[in-house]
């Protein structure tokens, strides 16, 4: 390999590679910021499984009290499967209406997949797009305040000037990371 | 290589980790550190404030994409380094926008004044430049210390193909530095 050596600082890099003793208390303060991570993903799938049980149940006691009075009175079960049918109905409407939505491509349902998207994605412009949408689907939908600002301000990190100018329809969010974001660089 | 009795392991604890088992993150992260740790601060050429950063942000992402690892794939260690490698490859394009934004030629300018920061911003640049294979070898060889045989039995490969992939990788690494210094250089002259 010594046929073709590199300039000297290269060379030097290669041969005598940078090597530095981790700081412990870094060491120990990126274990305690990401072992608060853990406990907070199985407690967010706990409520949401106890919410969905609670539905379950609300919807099973529901329809057996109708029954049960449908019973005795006149038959009236073509109602009753109607009403069953709402909340299905009320998960159904589309996350965001707004400009930053992804090209055609198929939206992952979930901010966190969305975030991941943007994280790998090649391309600026899409990064953008896809950390804005993903805050707002953190904010709006799951009101996680602290991932939503953080998918914003990477959004910010990679966006034009213009973009981060203050707008009418930024939400509230928004509008202070760009406040901040203005101060700051 | 990876052997099943490693990814048996991984698996293990990525599941407990899912779980919300912090006794397994514990015992995930001490041991996966040091090695991370050693590849960060290679990456950013021994900049320990950046690579402090990088390492926090690679590992604040790996918590939160634990189920995305898949053991059977690749194992621990390959995952967070490509975890860390977009990271870092992230942070120079959102420092350069940044930088770009606020005072054109800024940072070359203040980096003119020390050589030696001067010369890891680039060299760290370049590795985020050069093609991620040609990254690979490059710490196989130089940061691993193994030796081409080695690499060729671990990839599947011929030595011969191997030794190829070194001097296209030094080239690359080359090419990378130069384009980088001349652009610091032009840099540096717009804003005299």
């Amino acid at each position: 390999m010594n046929d073709d050596l590199l300039p000297e600082p290269l060379e030097h890099f290669l041969q005598t590679p940078p090597s530095l003793p981790a700081a412990e208390e870094m060491r120990e303060a990126i274990f305690d910021r990401t072992c608060r991570l853990v406990p907070q993903r199985l407690w967010r799938r706990g409520m949401y499984i106890v919410a969905g049980l609670a539905a379950a149940v609300a919807l099973a006691v529901g329809a057996y009290v109708i029954s049960g009075l449908g019973k005795g009175e006149s038959p009236s079960k073509p109602d009753m499967v109607e009403r069953k049918k709402e909340p299905e109905e009320k998960q159904k409407p589309p996350p965001l209406a707004d400009q930053k939505k992804p090209p055609a491509a198929a939206k992952p349902a979930h901010p966190l997949d969305l975030e991941w998207t943007a994280f790998d994605a090649a391309d600026d412009r899409q990064k953008v797009r896809l950390y804005f949408q993903a805050g707002d689907l953190y904010l709006d939908q799951h009101k996680d305040y602290e991932s939503a600002a953080r998918c914003y301000q990477q959004a910010l990190h990679f966006s034009e000037a213009r973009e981060r100018e203050i707008r009418v329809s930024d939400n509230w969010l928004v509008m202070a990371l760009k406040r901040d974001y203005g101060k700051e660089y | 290589m990876q052997t099943s009795g490693q990814g048996d392991a991984e698996a293990a604890l990525r599941d407990a980790v899912l779980s919300g088992d912090q006794v397994a993150w514990r015992r995930l992260y001490d041991g996966a550190f040091a090695t991370l740790w050693a590849y960060v601060v290679w990456r950013c050429a021994g900049n320990r404030h950046l690579a402090e950063e990088i390492a926090q942000e690679t590992w604040l992402i790996a918590v939160r994409r634990m189920r995305a690892f898949d053991p059977r794939r690749s194992r621990l260690q390959a995952w967070l380094r490509g975890i860390a490698a977009k990271v870092l490859q992230n942070h120079f394009r959102s420092v350069r926008r940044r930088g770009e934004l606020a005072r054109p030629g800024m940072e070359a300018t203040q980096a003119s004044v020390d050589e030696r920061s001067l010369q890891t911003e680039l060299i760290a640049r370049s590795l985020a430049d050069i093609p991620e294979r040609h990254e690979a070898v490059l710490r196989a060889k130089y940061l691993d210390l193994l030796s081409v045989a080695q690499i060729a039995a671990d990839w599947g490969e011929t030595p011969k193909s191997i030794e190829s992939l070194l001097t296209r990788a030094r080239h690359s690494f080359r090419s990378a530095y130069e384009n980088r210094a001349q652009d610091t250089l032009t840099s540096n002259e717009s804003t005299t």
